[in-house]
């Protein structure tokens, strides 16, 4: 037997010869010492090539969402989730303060249009029903000062939630080492499993992730884009429809509404409030039956079916027997879906609560 | 599990580790994954899968890359060099990573398409077979194109690595 060539030798190590002739060489080898130093370093290649492609992986991992597909349809709305604290907050705050100031002047007025306090109390249609009259009087000595110190934790707790942002942009910017010692104030910062290369690799939390690579891609010197061919890219419905994550499909299905309907007691609106007893004694009283029908708002069906069908505010959720779309749900996470009907109610459904639907 | 689904499980995190090697761009290489799986979407009935898929996600990349790629490697190699050369306090793990980077990526890059293409399959597991139907080679030429890539990898390498530190030193 010739030598053997270094291609055959490859093969023979990549195991892609058949049991033959991997005995043949084999035997060869044992025999043969210019085979059995080629068969050295073509080991030594195969090796060294492995670990020079291992380098190249080394990009800052995580960066990217792992499920690409189902990224455009969770990541805004995440988002908009993480504004709407504060953005509330502050605006009940500010509403809280002026709010108060103006009612406690009209009650003011109100007292000394000449009734006495003690005829107020006997006149409960004339004037605002007296519970609701109390807790706006208390509050109004306080409210003001409180709340400018608890507009003021928003603010910072606002500040503190954009310093990481463009501290990972800088990062992203300049590349510089010093940065990212700089940024070793920043809250849970975590390494990738094989180390940070540049800066980008610093992430504070998942959704910084996201914006990280939404910013990443005008500021750091990444190769541009290919634009023209993006369009292709963007999945038609039907395509989206396949890629459906999993847990939407999942959660969705039927779900009674009996056991999850809004707590407490119900009270007809324009009724005043009953007193604590009252409320106590109805809430003990042995048939409950009519407490469906009080409820102030629109009564929820008894059971609705949550839809795969895509909705401006998630999915769609349509009566259980006919097929008009009653308000949206969208998933708080692999067990758990959260149904929004609007004037009827919020819902949580928990998967295993899943009822099969009945035909329509 | 539909197919699709399947599909993707098995095979995504090979395709997208196979394209940022080959481009350099993880973001990008996700994006040529995922209009692969979606070619595939549309194909239905796979005979053999991974050789498809892969030779469908390298046929992705050659006709983007014919466009810009002389440009996006050199922008690659400005950013590397850069990333080299300014930390100069950085930890010497980091640097030296950078930096191995950066000569592993010019390695790769001096070889050519097809040895780069028929290597960086053979790292994610495809076999001799599945190489020759995604590349449309013969069998027996992949054994020559492996080894002719790896002895050219690894030679590139060394020559970088060789090139690199006589200029470090002669500063």
């Amino acid at each position: 037997m010739n030598h053997i060539d270094e291609a055959t030798i490859h093969a023979w190590l990549d195991s892609a010869v058949d049991a033959t002739q991997s005995r043949e060489i084999e035997a060869h080898v044992a025999e043969c010492s210019t085979c059995a130093s080629a068969v050295a370093e073509a080991r030594g290649f195969v090796a060294a090539s492995s670990r020079i492609l291992n380098a190249l992986d080394d990009v800052p991992a995580g960066v990217t969402p792992k499920r690409a597909p189902s990224l455009p349809q969770t990541a805004p709305r995440k988002r908009q989730w993480r504004a709407a604290p504060w953005v509330t907050g502050i605006a009940a705050a500010l509403m809280l303060a002026v709010g108060v100031t103006t009612w406690n002047r009209r009650a003011v007025e109100k007292e000394m249009r000449s009734v006495p306090a003690s005829a107020v109390a006997s006149q409960p249609v004339e004037s605002l029903p007296p519970a609701v009259v109390v807790a706006p009087q208390r509050d109004a000595s306080t409210a003001a000062p409180v709340s400018a110190p608890a507009a003021a934790p928003e603010e910072k707790r606002l500040r503190r939630d954009a310093a990481p942002k463009s501290k990972s942009r800088a990062q992203l910017a300049d590349a510089q080492p010093r940065s990212v010692g700089a940024a070793a104030g920043a809250p849970t910062r975590e390494r990738s499993a094989r180390g940070v290369v540049g800066g980008a690799g610093v992430a504070v939390s998942r959704d910084q992730k996201v914006e990280n690579v939404a910013s990443a891609a005008p500021s750091a010197l990444v190769a541009p884009r290919p634009t023209a061919d993006m369009a292709k890219l963007i999945p038609t419905p039907a395509e989206q429809r396949a890629y459906l994550p999993t847990d939407i499909e999942e959660l969705s299905g039927c779900y009674r509404t009996g056991e999850t309907r809004p707590r407490g007691v119900a009270v007809p609106l324009g009724e005043a409030l009953p007193d604590k007893a009252a409320l106590r004694r109805r809430a003990n009283a042995a048939a409950p039956a009519p407490a469906q029908a009080e409820y102030a708002g629109a009564r929820p069906p008894a059971m609705m079916r949550l839809d795969t069908a895509r909705h401006p505010l998630g999915y769609a959720v349509r009566s259980a027997t006919s097929d008009s779309v009653i308000g949206s749900w969208r998933q708080i996470n692999g067990d758990t879906a959260r149904v929004d009907l609007l004037a009827a109610g919020q819902f949580t459904f928990a998967r295993k609560d899943r009822i099969a639907c009945p035909d329509r | 599990m539909t197919d699709v689904e399947r599909l993707f499980r098995t095979y995504h995190d090979h395709l997208v580790r196979y394209l940022t090697r080959r481009l350099g761009d993880r973001d990008w290489a996700e994006e040529v994954a995922q209009e692969t799986f979606v070619r595939a979407l549309r194909q239905g009935e796979l005979q053999n899968e991974r050789a498809w898929l892969f030779a469908v996600a390298t046929n992705l990349v050659r006709d983007e890359a014919r466009k810009d790629a002389r440009r996006r490697r050199h922008l690659e190699l400005l950013r590397e060099e850069a990333k080299a050369e300014s930390a100069v306090e950085q930890p010497i793990t980091d640097l030296e990573r950078a930096q191995e980077r950066a000569l592993a990526r010019r390695a790769i890059d001096a070889l050519t398409e097809r040895d780069r293409e028929a290597l960086l399959m053979r790292e994610e597991g495809l076999d001799y077979n599945e190489i020759a139907e995604a590349l449309e080679l013969s069998l027996a030429s992949v054994g020559t194109t492996l080894s002719r890539a790896r002895r050219r990898l690894v030679e590139a390498y060394e020559q970088l690595r060789e090139a690199g530190s006589g200029k470090r030193e002669a500063r």
